[in-house]
């Protein structure tokens, strides 16, 4: 059995901020398989879009700490100097983002921009890098490519400038996509057609694919697997049937009995999480959602306040793990108002 | 009388230049009406440029519309001026999406719920203070920290601080632009929860604008669909969510990734329908239903007339030729 194509083991990010430190991403490890999507979800300073930076060594590293491995179809990535690291960008993971037209060049021709990217890893004509962008353009479902590769970022809508990354993405044929936040700025159809190009691309490029998201919605639609981060932490962890149908940390049953839906009973109160994600800042022992958590009375001593739980194996042959101090806490779940999305 | 309507809209219109200085001018709203009961809540959905957010700033006459009439409590306030539009600022206020730009950052909390209360005169100057630890408490934050400057709050502290500057001036209508799209879910929760909390308490009607419809169908009483500045569906939650008729809120259901799918059966596969609409300018497809290049039903009629919002049952209504 081969390895999977991502490894990352014990990735820590950390920020030295003002005298102090801030942990954005602790301890975090997870693998993607090729051909595989995995969703990294949590909330804003959770450590999503931190440690996927980190992946690519995105991060400032006159400002960052970054420690632990990270290994892309074999080669370790943290590191890794900034020369060998830039070839790798592109050629064997790329990242899109959530602004594509923050990201795109508002003076350079989007064909131009494509066949930019294929350029620094090729050595081949203009005309041949051209002839490239135009076929991404194409592949990513853009009408009419050749004409269109001729226009400028501001000729194209939200929806459109997003294909634009993907195929920029895309033209030197990564194994890895690492996609943050890519649909949450635009409408929920256009939405739609970017999963669907994603998911289509992966299959047909038999590519890996990290999504990171907020949006539970997002990855029920188009995710294998899900990791969802807490105060820098991975807290659970598993294929997205089992986590999410079968949920067996408290944060993750919270964030899903906070979301109204589109079916089932409407109306009445929602049942929040209450209070805020604890301060990064502060280098807090125990479990990081005890604060938050209505379940710590239910465990022997003061435990959840003063022990980090481990990642627990839950259910599928050690796949669905989670970081909870309950022995049972399916079954804690079960016992309490039924999930209104059942 | 419990039936008046609070707010009639009818026929409105606004138009922009679709350049600075130039001619050319797309319509973003587009002969909408609608009304609105005392203590209801209308949702409004659609995509981007759909005239949702315009159709707020004219109810609150942040815009003039060009065409049309805004009656609130039978007075028609569309076209009043500035000095006389200000009785009417009280009954009628904006919660905004940005709790980090839609506060003065150098005011305390303090200072931004006092301006509205001596603004508008709503409390003796000797009862500002105490008025001010009662809309905190309000919203569920510590009257203590009406001190402190919106960079020392959350972001569902933050929207929890406009909403009590809304409920400074004691408004019968609140108009709320996405005011939960920019928090976090756990976050977004408490704060819809707040304001059910306080449309039961204070009887407040809403027009409450979103993108997202799981959030709209669990706060409103009807929902109205916008489609290029127009309405093409209007109805009771129940009817619009359970038997939308108009082929574009079945798109945008469908469009619509939901965990309760996952629980219920086997994930939806995606579907990719056509490309998206931009703003109607105007001359281009002014003749005929405006969504029929995206319609999976369309038929030769929709080409040749614009179909009319169409009663189907009561107090539902959808604009299409098929359907």
């Amino acid at each position: 059995m081969t390895d999977p194509f991502v490894q990352v083991r014990d990735l820590t990010v950390r920020f030295p901020v003002a005298g102090s430190m801030v942990r954005a991403v602790q301890g975090l490890s997870y693998d993607v398989e090729l051909g595989r999507t995995l969703a990294i979800v949590g909330e804003s300073g959770s450590g999503k879009s931190a440690s996927s930076l980190a992946l690519l060594g995105l991060h400032d590293r006159r400002r960052s700490i970054i420690t632990g491995s990270v290994r892309i179809g074999g080669r370790e990535f943290i590191g890794m100097p900034e020369e060998q690291l830039r070839h790798h960008r592109g050629n064997t993971a790329a990242m899109i983002f959530q602004d594509p037209r923050a990201s795109l060049h508002p003076y350079l021709t989007v064909g131009y921009q494509i066949a930019e990217a294929y350029r620094l890893h090729h050595r081949t004509t203009r005309r041949a890098a051209r002839a490239h962008a135009v076929d991404m353009l194409g592949r990513v479902g853009i009408a009419n490519p050749a004409r269109r590769a001729g226009d400028f970022p501001h000729e194209f809508s939200g929806g459109m400038c997003q294909r634009v990354m993907i195929a920029m993405a895309l033209v030197n044929d990564p194994k890895l996509l690492i996609a943050d936040e890519p649909t949450t700025a635009l409408d929920v159809t256009v939405q739609a057609q970017i999963l669907g190009l994603i998911a289509g691309l992966r299959d047909e490029f038999g590519s890996a694919v990290i999504l990171i998201t907020h949006d539970l919605g997002v990855v029920t639609d188009v995710c294998d697997d899900v990791l969802v981060m807490y105060a820098g932490r991975s807290v659970e962890h598993g294929p997205v049937r089992s986590v999410l149908g079968s949920p067996t940390h408290p944060y993750t049953w919270g964030l899903l009995e906070s979301l109204p839906s589109l079916s089932g009973p409407a109306g009445g109160r929602l049942h929040p999480i209450p209070g805020a994600p604890p301060d990064p800042l502060e280098a807090l022992p125990g479990c990081p959602f005890h604060a938050r958590c209505e379940y710590p009375a239910r465990v022997a001593g003061d435990r959840c306040r003063t022990v980090l739980p481990d990642l627990a194996v839950r259910a599928g042959d050690g796949a669905h793990r989670s970081r909870c101090h309950l022995a049972a806490p399916a079954a804690v779940f079960a016992g309490e108002i039924a999930p209104r999305l059942i | 009388m419990p039936d008046v309507p609070l707010l009639e809209v009818r026929d409105l219109v606004k138009q922009f230049s679709a350049r600075p200085g130039g001619r050319r001018t797309v319509t973003a709203v587009d002969g909408v009406a609608f009304d609105l009961r005392p203590g209801e809540t209308l949702g409004l959905v659609g995509e981007s440029g759909s005239g949702k957010s315009t159709i707020g700033k004219l109810v609150t006459r942040l815009l003039r519309p060009d065409r049309g009439e805004i009656r609130l409590a039978g007075r028609d306030i569309s076209t009043l001026s500035g000095r006389a539009m200000r009785p009417f600022r009280r009954d009628v206020q904006l919660v905004f999406q940005d709790p980090y730009s839609s506060l003065n950052p150098r005011h305390t909390v303090g200072d931004i719920l006092g301006t509205a209360l001596r603004v508008h005169d709503t409390v003796p100057r000797s009862q500002v203070a105490h008025r001010i630890g009662e809309l905190l408490g309000q919203v569920g934050l510590d009257p203590a920290h009406a001190g402190r400057y919106p960079h020392e709050f959350s972001g569902g502290q933050r929207q929890r601080i406009g909403i009590a500057r809304a409920l400074a001036v004691g408004p019968r209508l609140i108009v709320a632009d996405e005011p939960v799209s920019a928090l976090d879910v756990s976050i977004q929760a408490q704060v819809m929860n707040l304001l059910e909390d306080l449309r039961a308490e204070l009887g407040l009607a809403f027009l409450f604008i979103s993108h997202d419809l799981a959030v709209v169908r669990h706060f409103c009483d009807r929902v109205a669909v916008l489609y290029m500045g127009r309405i093409v569906e209007i109805g009771t939650r129940e009817q619009i969510y359970a038997d939308p008729r108009h082929p574009y809120t079945q798109t945008l259901m469908a469009a619509v990734p939901d965990i309760a799918r996952l629980r219920g059966g086997s994930p939806r596969r995606i579907r990719v329908p056509s490309a998206s609409p931009v703003a109607a300018e105007s001359g281009a497809q002014r003749s005929g239903c405006r969504f029929r290049a995206r319609c999976p039903v369309a038929a030769p009629v929709c080409a040749e007339s614009e179909p009319a919002l169409t009663l189907r049952a009561g107090g539902h209504r959808a604009a299409c030729h098929i359907r």
